[in-house]
Protein backbone atom coordinates (compact mmCIF):
# COMPACT_ATOMS: atom_id res chain seq x y z
CA UNK A 1 0.00 0.00 0.00
CA UNK A 2 0.97 3.54 -0.25
CA UNK A 3 2.17 5.30 3.07
CA UNK A 4 3.02 8.51 1.29
CA UNK A 5 6.31 7.95 2.62
CA UNK A 6 5.31 8.67 6.22
CA UNK A 7 7.36 6.28 8.16
CA UNK A 8 5.78 3.55 10.45
CA UNK A 9 5.98 3.18 14.29
CA UNK A 10 8.35 0.34 15.20
CA UNK A 11 6.32 -2.76 15.94
CA UNK A 12 6.67 -3.29 19.33
CA UNK A 13 8.98 -6.59 20.41
CA UNK A 14 6.35 -7.70 22.61
CA UNK A 15 3.61 -7.50 20.46
CA UNK A 16 2.62 -11.20 20.00
CA UNK A 17 -0.21 -11.88 17.74
CA UNK A 18 -2.13 -14.43 20.46
CA UNK A 19 -1.99 -12.11 22.76
CA UNK A 20 -3.81 -9.46 19.82
CA UNK A 21 -6.51 -11.93 19.86
CA UNK A 22 -7.25 -12.65 23.26
CA UNK A 23 -7.35 -8.80 23.97
CA UNK A 24 -9.51 -8.63 21.05
CA UNK A 25 -12.01 -11.53 22.38
CA UNK A 26 -14.28 -8.95 23.74
CA UNK A 27 -17.60 -7.72 21.81
CA UNK A 28 -18.75 -3.99 21.23
CA UNK A 29 -21.71 -2.52 22.36
CA UNK A 30 -24.66 -3.07 20.10
CA UNK A 31 -26.38 -0.01 21.35
CA UNK A 32 -25.22 3.10 22.77
CA UNK A 33 -23.90 2.54 26.64
CA UNK A 34 -25.54 4.26 29.12
CA UNK A 35 -24.65 7.56 31.02
CA UNK A 36 -23.44 5.47 34.06
CA UNK A 37 -21.39 3.22 32.46
CA UNK A 38 -19.85 5.64 30.23
CA UNK A 39 -19.02 7.90 33.24
CA UNK A 40 -17.42 5.06 35.46
CA UNK A 41 -15.05 4.86 31.76
CA UNK A 42 -14.36 8.37 31.80
CA UNK A 43 -13.56 7.64 35.12
CA UNK A 44 -10.80 4.79 34.91
CA UNK A 45 -13.37 2.58 36.84
CA UNK A 46 -14.43 -0.01 34.61
CA UNK A 47 -12.61 -3.37 34.13
CA UNK A 48 -10.83 -3.95 31.13
CA UNK A 49 -13.27 -6.11 29.64
CA UNK A 50 -15.83 -3.48 29.98
CA UNK A 51 -13.72 -0.72 28.72
CA UNK A 52 -12.96 -2.93 25.69
CA UNK A 53 -16.32 -3.09 24.90
CA UNK A 54 -17.21 0.85 25.19
CA UNK A 55 -13.67 1.74 23.24
CA UNK A 56 -14.95 -0.52 20.25
CA UNK A 57 -18.29 1.13 20.46
CA UNK A 58 -16.33 4.84 20.62
CA UNK A 59 -14.39 3.74 17.68
CA UNK A 60 -17.45 3.95 15.06
CA UNK A 61 -19.87 6.26 17.28
CA UNK A 62 -19.71 9.95 16.70
CA UNK A 63 -22.38 10.58 19.24
CA UNK A 64 -20.86 8.48 21.80
CA UNK A 65 -17.39 10.61 21.22
CA UNK A 66 -19.63 13.55 21.63
CA UNK A 67 -20.81 12.02 25.06
CA UNK A 68 -17.53 11.00 26.47
CA UNK A 69 -16.18 14.45 25.67
CA UNK A 70 -18.76 16.15 27.37
CA UNK A 71 -18.45 13.88 30.78
CA UNK A 72 -14.23 14.68 30.35
CA UNK A 73 -15.11 18.02 30.38
CA UNK A 74 -17.84 18.17 33.17
CA UNK A 75 -15.46 15.51 35.27
CA UNK A 76 -12.54 17.98 34.93
CA UNK A 77 -14.58 20.48 36.41
CA UNK A 78 -15.85 18.35 39.10
CA UNK A 79 -12.79 17.31 40.85
CA UNK A 80 -11.19 20.70 40.19
CA UNK A 81 -14.57 23.10 41.96
CA UNK A 82 -14.58 20.08 45.06
CA UNK A 83 -11.32 20.74 45.36
CA UNK A 84 -11.60 24.05 45.46
CA UNK A 85 -13.78 24.07 47.84
CA UNK A 86 -12.54 21.35 50.11
CA UNK A 87 -9.17 23.63 50.72
CA UNK A 88 -11.45 26.83 50.96
CA UNK A 89 -13.61 25.16 54.21
CA UNK A 90 -10.08 23.91 55.16
CA UNK A 91 -8.73 27.34 55.19
CA UNK A 92 -11.89 29.38 56.62
CA UNK A 93 -15.19 29.42 56.87
CA UNK A 94 -16.47 32.54 55.16
CA UNK A 95 -19.98 33.21 56.75
CA UNK A 96 -22.62 35.26 55.70
CA UNK A 97 -25.42 37.15 57.39
CA UNK A 98 -28.62 38.68 56.12
CA UNK A 99 -30.58 38.23 59.69
CA UNK A 100 -28.82 41.38 61.35
CA UNK A 101 -30.37 43.82 58.39
CA UNK A 102 -33.88 42.89 59.09
CA UNK A 103 -33.69 43.45 62.38
CA UNK A 104 -34.20 46.68 63.59
CA UNK A 105 -31.69 47.52 66.19
CA UNK A 106 -29.12 45.64 64.44
CA UNK A 107 -29.66 47.41 61.44
CA UNK A 108 -29.21 50.70 62.98
CA UNK A 109 -26.07 48.97 64.92
CA UNK A 110 -25.09 48.01 61.51
CA UNK A 111 -25.37 51.25 60.08
CA UNK A 112 -23.54 53.45 63.05
CA UNK A 113 -20.81 50.98 62.34
CA UNK A 114 -20.47 51.79 58.77
CA UNK A 115 -20.82 55.51 59.55
CA UNK A 116 -17.94 55.38 62.00
CA UNK A 117 -15.66 53.49 59.19
CA UNK A 118 -16.58 56.14 56.29
CA UNK A 119 -15.83 59.20 59.19
CA UNK A 120 -12.81 58.11 61.08
CA UNK A 121 -10.95 55.41 59.36
CA UNK A 122 -8.13 55.65 61.35
CA UNK A 123 -10.41 54.13 64.33
CA UNK A 124 -10.13 50.44 62.93
CA UNK A 125 -9.91 48.33 65.56
CA UNK A 126 -6.70 46.62 67.17
CA UNK A 127 -5.57 43.18 66.36
CA UNK A 128 -7.74 40.52 67.07
CA UNK A 129 -11.00 42.19 67.14
CA UNK A 130 -13.43 42.76 63.74
CA UNK A 131 -12.86 45.16 61.36
CA UNK A 132 -15.97 45.89 59.17
CA UNK A 133 -15.27 47.51 55.61
CA UNK A 134 -18.05 48.62 53.13
CA UNK A 135 -17.19 48.34 49.86
CA UNK A 136 -18.45 51.02 47.27
CA UNK A 137 -15.79 51.67 44.96
CA UNK A 138 -16.09 50.03 41.80
CA UNK A 139 -13.37 49.29 38.93
CA UNK A 140 -12.42 52.13 36.91
CA UNK A 141 -13.29 55.63 37.34
CA UNK A 142 -14.81 55.41 40.90
CA UNK A 143 -11.60 53.21 42.27
CA UNK A 144 -9.22 56.40 41.68
CA UNK A 145 -11.72 57.86 44.25
CA UNK A 146 -10.68 55.54 46.85
CA UNK A 147 -11.73 52.04 47.16
CA UNK A 148 -11.80 49.55 50.61
CA UNK A 149 -8.95 49.68 53.05
CA UNK A 150 -7.88 47.01 55.55
CA UNK A 151 -5.58 46.09 58.13
CA UNK A 152 -3.48 43.08 57.38
CA UNK A 153 -3.98 39.56 59.72
CA UNK A 154 -7.22 40.80 61.65
CA UNK A 155 -10.38 39.48 61.08
CA UNK A 156 -12.69 41.21 58.36
CA UNK A 157 -15.90 41.84 57.50
CA UNK A 158 -16.79 42.98 54.08
CA UNK A 159 -20.13 44.73 53.27
CA UNK A 160 -21.31 45.13 49.62
CA UNK A 161 -24.28 47.18 48.06
CA UNK A 162 -26.50 44.32 45.85
CA UNK A 163 -29.24 46.89 45.10
CA UNK A 164 -30.02 47.26 41.24
CA UNK A 165 -29.42 43.59 41.04
CA UNK A 166 -31.85 41.23 40.04
CA UNK A 167 -32.67 38.53 42.39
CA UNK A 168 -33.35 35.40 39.84
CA UNK A 169 -29.48 35.24 39.08
CA UNK A 170 -28.07 36.47 42.36
CA UNK A 171 -25.22 35.84 43.54
CA UNK A 172 -21.87 34.30 44.31
CA UNK A 173 -19.36 36.88 46.13
CA UNK A 174 -15.81 35.63 45.43
CA UNK A 175 -12.94 37.59 47.04
CA UNK A 176 -9.84 37.11 44.92
CA UNK A 177 -5.92 38.57 45.35
CA UNK A 178 -4.37 40.73 42.99
CA UNK A 179 -3.37 37.29 40.90
CA UNK A 180 -7.02 36.19 40.35
CA UNK A 181 -6.75 34.03 43.23
CA UNK A 182 -9.95 33.38 44.83
CA UNK A 183 -9.53 33.79 48.59
CA UNK A 184 -12.94 33.74 50.06
CA UNK A 185 -16.22 32.49 48.10
CA UNK A 186 -19.83 32.22 49.49
CA UNK A 187 -23.36 33.10 47.75
CA UNK A 188 -25.81 35.97 48.77
CA UNK A 189 -29.79 36.62 48.11
CA UNK A 190 -29.96 40.41 47.10
CA UNK A 191 -33.46 40.66 48.74
CA UNK A 192 -32.39 42.95 51.09
CA UNK A 193 -30.07 44.88 48.69
CA UNK A 194 -26.73 44.26 51.30
CA UNK A 195 -24.56 41.47 51.58
CA UNK A 196 -21.75 40.58 53.42
CA UNK A 197 -18.51 38.39 54.13
CA UNK A 198 -16.13 37.61 56.21
CA UNK A 199 -12.79 36.66 56.59
CA UNK A 200 -12.66 34.81 60.40
CA UNK A 201 -8.36 35.03 59.97
CA UNK A 202 -8.18 38.77 58.24
CA UNK A 203 -6.63 38.92 55.16
CA UNK A 204 -2.60 39.21 54.05
CA UNK A 205 -1.29 42.34 52.62
CA UNK A 206 -2.40 43.49 49.20
CA UNK A 207 -4.78 44.54 46.60
CA UNK A 208 -8.04 42.72 46.56
CA UNK A 209 -11.30 42.28 44.31
CA UNK A 210 -14.48 41.87 45.09
CA UNK A 211 -16.50 40.48 42.42
CA UNK A 212 -20.14 39.55 42.39
CA UNK A 213 -21.30 37.27 39.68
CA UNK A 214 -24.51 35.78 38.81
CA UNK A 215 -25.76 32.02 39.13
CA UNK A 216 -23.76 32.00 35.13
CA UNK A 217 -20.92 32.64 37.13
CA UNK A 218 -20.60 36.23 34.87
CA UNK A 219 -19.57 39.00 37.02
CA UNK A 220 -21.98 41.47 37.90
CA UNK A 221 -20.07 43.98 40.19
CA UNK A 222 -16.09 44.14 41.34
CA UNK A 223 -15.31 46.09 44.25
CA UNK A 224 -11.21 47.49 45.23
CA UNK A 225 -10.27 46.45 48.54
CA UNK A 226 -6.24 47.30 49.74
CA UNK A 227 -5.14 46.02 52.80
CA UNK A 228 -2.89 47.40 54.33
CA UNK B 1 -33.32 21.82 49.53
CA UNK B 2 -31.62 18.74 49.26
CA UNK B 3 -31.42 17.98 45.15
CA UNK B 4 -32.34 14.30 46.57
CA UNK B 5 -35.98 15.17 47.71
CA UNK B 6 -37.42 15.60 44.55
CA UNK B 7 -36.78 12.44 42.08
CA UNK B 8 -36.81 13.45 38.61
CA UNK B 9 -36.41 11.43 35.56
CA UNK B 10 -33.11 9.81 34.47
CA UNK B 11 -31.28 11.77 31.72
CA UNK B 12 -32.50 9.55 28.60
CA UNK B 13 -30.06 8.66 26.14
CA UNK B 14 -29.22 9.38 22.92
CA UNK B 15 -31.93 9.11 20.45
CA UNK B 16 -30.19 8.32 17.41
CA UNK B 17 -29.58 4.62 16.87
CA UNK B 18 -26.64 3.10 17.98
CA UNK B 19 -24.22 2.42 14.94
CA UNK B 20 -25.82 -1.41 14.52
CA UNK B 21 -25.27 -1.25 11.12
CA UNK B 22 -21.20 -1.15 11.46
CA UNK B 23 -21.89 -3.61 14.49
CA UNK B 24 -23.69 -5.58 11.91
CA UNK B 25 -21.47 -5.19 9.26
CA UNK B 26 -19.63 -8.11 7.87
CA UNK B 27 -15.96 -7.02 8.21
CA UNK B 28 -14.63 -10.24 6.73
CA UNK B 29 -14.81 -9.20 3.00
CA UNK B 30 -13.46 -5.92 4.06
CA UNK B 31 -10.42 -7.75 5.82
CA UNK B 32 -9.95 -10.41 2.48
CA UNK B 33 -10.30 -7.67 0.18
CA UNK B 34 -7.27 -5.19 2.33
CA UNK B 35 -5.38 -8.23 2.43
CA UNK B 36 -5.20 -8.62 -1.09
CA UNK B 37 -4.02 -5.07 -2.09
CA UNK B 38 -7.34 -3.18 -2.73
CA UNK B 39 -6.83 0.37 -2.41
CA UNK B 40 -10.58 0.74 -1.97
CA UNK B 41 -10.76 -1.43 0.70
CA UNK B 42 -7.94 0.41 2.83
CA UNK B 43 -9.83 3.64 1.98
CA UNK B 44 -12.64 2.42 3.32
CA UNK B 45 -11.51 1.13 6.31
CA UNK B 46 -9.72 4.78 6.68
CA UNK B 47 -12.83 6.50 6.18
CA UNK B 48 -14.87 4.24 8.67
CA UNK B 49 -12.00 4.20 11.71
CA UNK B 50 -10.36 7.43 11.40
CA UNK B 51 -12.36 9.74 12.89
CA UNK B 52 -12.79 7.22 16.39
CA UNK B 53 -8.93 6.61 16.07
CA UNK B 54 -8.19 10.65 16.04
CA UNK B 55 -10.70 10.65 19.12
CA UNK B 56 -9.30 8.04 21.17
CA UNK B 57 -5.39 9.50 20.32
CA UNK B 58 -6.30 13.02 21.52
CA UNK B 59 -8.26 11.73 24.45
CA UNK B 60 -4.84 9.49 25.61
CA UNK B 61 -2.32 11.89 24.40
CA UNK B 62 -4.17 14.90 25.51
CA UNK B 63 -3.21 16.97 22.26
CA UNK B 64 -4.92 17.99 19.15
CA UNK B 65 -2.10 17.26 17.16
CA UNK B 66 -2.46 14.19 15.79
CA UNK B 67 -2.52 13.64 12.52
CA UNK B 68 0.70 12.38 12.16
CA UNK B 69 -0.17 9.77 14.36
CA UNK B 70 -3.75 8.98 13.10
CA UNK B 71 -1.91 8.30 9.74
CA UNK B 72 0.62 5.68 11.54
CA UNK B 73 -1.90 3.84 13.30
CA UNK B 74 -3.56 3.25 10.28
CA UNK B 75 -0.51 1.85 8.24
CA UNK B 76 0.01 -0.28 11.64
CA UNK B 77 -3.22 -1.70 10.99
CA UNK B 78 -3.46 -2.10 7.48
CA UNK B 79 0.05 -4.20 7.63
CA UNK B 80 -0.81 -5.92 10.68
CA UNK B 81 -4.32 -7.18 8.34
CA UNK B 82 -1.79 -7.62 5.30
CA UNK B 83 0.30 -9.80 7.89
CA UNK B 84 -2.12 -12.12 8.82
CA UNK B 85 -2.31 -11.04 12.85
CA UNK B 86 -5.99 -11.31 12.61
CA UNK B 87 -7.13 -14.28 12.64
CA UNK B 88 -10.59 -13.42 13.14
CA UNK B 89 -12.11 -10.87 10.72
CA UNK B 90 -15.24 -10.34 12.45
CA UNK B 91 -13.14 -9.19 15.05
CA UNK B 92 -11.78 -6.04 13.25
CA UNK B 93 -13.07 -3.54 15.77
CA UNK B 94 -11.62 -5.13 18.97
CA UNK B 95 -8.10 -5.62 16.60
CA UNK B 96 -8.07 -1.63 15.53
CA UNK B 97 -8.69 -1.06 19.42
CA UNK B 98 -6.10 -2.95 20.67
CA UNK B 99 -3.08 -1.40 17.82
CA UNK B 100 -3.92 1.98 18.72
CA UNK B 101 -3.81 1.24 22.43
CA UNK B 102 -0.57 0.20 21.59
CA UNK B 103 0.73 3.08 19.39
CA UNK B 104 -0.72 5.13 22.39
CA UNK B 105 1.31 3.10 25.11
CA UNK B 106 4.57 3.54 22.56
CA UNK B 107 4.25 7.11 21.96
CA UNK B 108 3.62 8.00 26.10
CA UNK B 109 7.03 5.80 26.48
CA UNK B 110 8.84 7.69 24.21
CA UNK B 111 8.07 11.26 25.21
CA UNK B 112 8.99 10.09 28.82
CA UNK B 113 12.15 8.48 27.60
CA UNK B 114 12.63 11.86 25.51
CA UNK B 115 11.62 13.83 28.43
CA UNK B 116 14.45 11.97 30.99
CA UNK B 117 17.35 12.31 28.03
CA UNK B 118 16.56 16.19 27.69
CA UNK B 119 16.77 16.52 31.30
CA UNK B 120 19.80 14.97 31.56
CA UNK B 121 22.02 15.75 28.71
CA UNK B 122 20.73 19.65 29.20
CA UNK B 123 19.86 20.37 32.71
CA UNK B 124 17.45 23.24 33.03
CA UNK B 125 16.25 23.43 29.52
CA UNK B 126 12.54 24.13 28.98
CA UNK B 127 10.96 20.96 29.49
CA UNK B 128 6.93 20.70 28.94
CA UNK B 129 5.17 20.31 31.88
CA UNK B 130 2.01 18.91 30.17
CA UNK B 131 -0.11 21.89 30.98
CA UNK B 132 -2.88 22.37 28.90
CA UNK B 133 -2.88 25.52 26.17
CA UNK B 134 -4.01 28.91 27.23
CA UNK B 135 -6.97 28.70 25.84
CA UNK B 136 -7.79 25.38 27.20
CA UNK B 137 -6.77 26.54 30.50
CA UNK B 138 -9.51 29.78 29.86
CA UNK B 139 -12.43 26.84 29.19
CA UNK B 140 -11.18 24.94 32.17
CA UNK B 141 -11.34 27.89 34.55
CA UNK B 142 -15.08 28.45 33.41
CA UNK B 143 -15.77 25.39 34.29
CA UNK B 144 -15.04 24.90 37.09
CA UNK B 145 -16.55 28.22 38.07
CA UNK B 146 -19.76 26.52 36.50
CA UNK B 147 -19.25 23.39 38.16
CA UNK B 148 -18.61 25.97 41.76
CA UNK B 149 -22.08 27.59 41.03
CA UNK B 150 -23.55 24.02 40.83
CA UNK B 151 -21.99 23.18 43.83
CA UNK B 152 -23.44 26.53 45.76
CA UNK B 153 -26.96 25.88 44.77
CA UNK B 154 -27.20 22.44 46.30
CA UNK B 155 -27.34 21.42 50.12
CA UNK B 156 -24.19 20.27 52.42
CA UNK B 157 -24.98 16.93 52.27
CA UNK B 158 -25.05 16.55 48.44
CA UNK B 159 -22.05 18.59 48.40
CA UNK B 160 -20.35 16.31 50.44
CA UNK B 161 -21.58 13.56 48.35
CA UNK B 162 -20.21 14.98 44.86
CA UNK B 163 -17.30 15.59 46.58
CA UNK B 164 -16.72 11.95 47.52
CA UNK B 165 -17.34 10.31 44.02
CA UNK B 166 -15.69 12.72 42.07
CA UNK B 167 -12.46 13.86 44.31
CA UNK B 168 -12.12 11.56 46.60
CA UNK B 169 -12.74 8.48 44.25
CA UNK B 170 -15.05 6.92 46.48
CA UNK B 171 -17.41 4.06 45.18
CA UNK B 172 -20.89 4.52 44.67
CA UNK B 173 -21.78 1.49 46.61
CA UNK B 174 -19.67 2.61 49.77
CA UNK B 175 -21.27 6.56 49.61
CA UNK B 176 -24.64 5.05 49.31
CA UNK B 177 -24.12 3.10 52.47
CA UNK B 178 -22.32 5.00 54.54
CA UNK B 179 -24.74 8.08 53.73
CA UNK B 180 -28.05 6.59 53.82
CA UNK B 181 -28.86 6.66 49.94
CA UNK B 182 -30.60 5.00 47.76
CA UNK B 183 -28.89 3.92 44.43
CA UNK B 184 -31.59 6.06 42.69
CA UNK B 185 -31.18 8.88 45.10
CA UNK B 186 -27.36 8.86 44.08
CA UNK B 187 -27.66 8.68 39.89
CA UNK B 188 -30.46 11.57 40.40
CA UNK B 189 -27.98 13.92 42.22
CA UNK B 190 -25.50 13.14 39.86
CA UNK B 191 -28.19 13.63 37.09
CA UNK B 192 -28.83 16.65 37.93
CA UNK B 193 -25.49 17.92 38.64
CA UNK B 194 -24.84 17.25 35.08
CA UNK B 195 -28.33 19.04 33.45
CA UNK B 196 -27.39 22.24 35.59
CA UNK B 197 -23.57 22.08 34.39
CA UNK B 198 -24.79 22.40 30.87
CA UNK B 199 -27.59 24.54 31.78
CA UNK B 200 -25.46 27.24 33.30
CA UNK B 201 -22.43 26.51 30.43
CA UNK B 202 -25.01 27.14 27.77
CA UNK B 203 -26.35 30.41 29.53
CA UNK B 204 -22.75 31.57 30.17
CA UNK B 205 -21.58 30.92 26.40
CA UNK B 206 -24.73 32.97 25.05
CA UNK B 207 -24.57 35.38 27.80
CA UNK B 208 -20.44 36.28 27.47
CA UNK B 209 -20.32 35.65 23.75
CA UNK B 210 -17.62 33.06 24.15
CA UNK B 211 -19.14 30.39 21.19
CA UNK B 212 -16.01 30.66 19.47
CA UNK B 213 -13.84 29.18 22.11
CA UNK B 214 -16.38 26.35 22.84
CA UNK B 215 -16.97 25.71 18.71
CA UNK B 216 -13.00 25.42 18.76
CA UNK B 217 -13.44 23.13 21.97
CA UNK B 218 -15.94 20.99 19.91
CA UNK B 219 -14.70 21.19 16.49
CA UNK B 220 -16.09 19.14 13.68
CA UNK B 221 -14.07 16.17 14.36
CA UNK B 222 -16.29 16.40 17.78
CA UNK B 223 -13.67 17.45 20.32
Amino acid sequence: MDTNGVAVPPRPTDWQPEEIQEMTKFSAFTSHPGEEILELYCLNRLEEEEAAGIEEHVLLCESCQQRIADLDGFLKAARQATRDLRSEEKYSEPSLSWAWIRRPAWAAAGALALLTIALAPSLRTGSGELQTVELSAYRGAAEEAGGGVATARQPLRLEIDLSGLASENCCTLELVDANGKVVLRTTAAPESGRAAIEASKGLAQGQYWLRVKDSGGQDLRELSLSVN
Amino acid sequence: MSALSQPEKAEPLPDEPAPLEAEAKQWTPLVERIQAGDDAAMSELYVLFSRGIRFYLCRQLQSQEVDDKVHDTYVAVIQAIKRGDLRDPERLMGFVRTIVRRQVAGYIGHAIQARREQVDVEAGNWVSDGKSNPEQTAIDQQNAEIMRSVLDSVSKKDREILTRFYLQEQTQERICDEMDLTETQFRLLKSRAKARFGELGKRRVVRSGLSALFLRKKGPDGH
